[in-house]
């Protein structure tokens, strides 16, 4: 795998990953 | 799979308020986030004929990340560290009936796991991983309403989870 396509693999899993977290309310102490 | 791992750890998180919605997700991949840098530096070569993935994948490798990973949140209680150890567990089982080559139990062992679905075509492929995204999101829905979650909260999830499956097509 080429640097260009790991660094496309990683942005493909943390965008998402933190489009979620904002969703849940940047929740980053937990709800309850 | 790659949508599913996202569904998966919204299902616990609805299971495990307490636990960091941002934990959950990044440790459903763990072994992707591991397999990454592996890859690039050719540990675990991608192409076909040599792909090999037990340092990232393996059933002992993955339970040693989840362990690992669920450790730096022992602090915050054991039912988070139990739930942030799921998350990172749930890539293994996901990856478990279909995936690139069959996961090993540990890097370079001969026993390799799951149930033959390897060699699907990538169409079928891409239906199986609906199936699972389905009932994933399903899990997440029926959680996060017992949760009292905003509706628009759980539509904006599940929409973001089903737009990442659709845009893998």
């Amino acid at each position: 795998m080429s640097v260009h396509d790991a660094v496309v693999q990683f942005v493909l899993i943390v965008i998402p990953v933190v489009l979620l977290a904002l969703i849940d309310g940047f929740d980053f102490t937990g709800r309850a | 799979m790659f949508a599913a791992h996202f569904a998966a750890a919204l299902a616990i998180k609805d299971r495990a308020p307490r636990a960091p919605a941002w934990a959950l997700l990044t440790g459903a991949f763990v072994p992707d986030l591991l397999w990454i840098p592996l890859a690039a530096l050719g540990v675990e070569p991608t192409a076909r004929a040599v792909f090999f993935d037990d340092w990232s994948h393996s059933l002992l490798t993955t339970i040693a990340w989840a362990t690992l990973f669920a450790a730096i949140f022992w602090r915050r209680g054991a039912a988070v560290a139990v739930a942030v150890w799921l998350a990172v567990f749930s890539h293994f089982l996901l990856d478990l009936p279909i995936h690139p080559k069959p996961l090993a139990l540990y890097p370079h062992s001969a026993v390799h796991l799951g149930i033959g679905l390897s060699q699907v075509d990538r169409a079928t492929y891409w239906w199986v991983q609906l199936a699972v995204l389905a009932a994933l999101t399903l899990l997440y829905v029926q959680g996060a309403r017992r949760q009292q979650v905003p509706a628009r909260l759980v539509a904006a999830s599940a929409l973001v989870v089903l737009s990442l499956h659709l845009l893998m097509r």
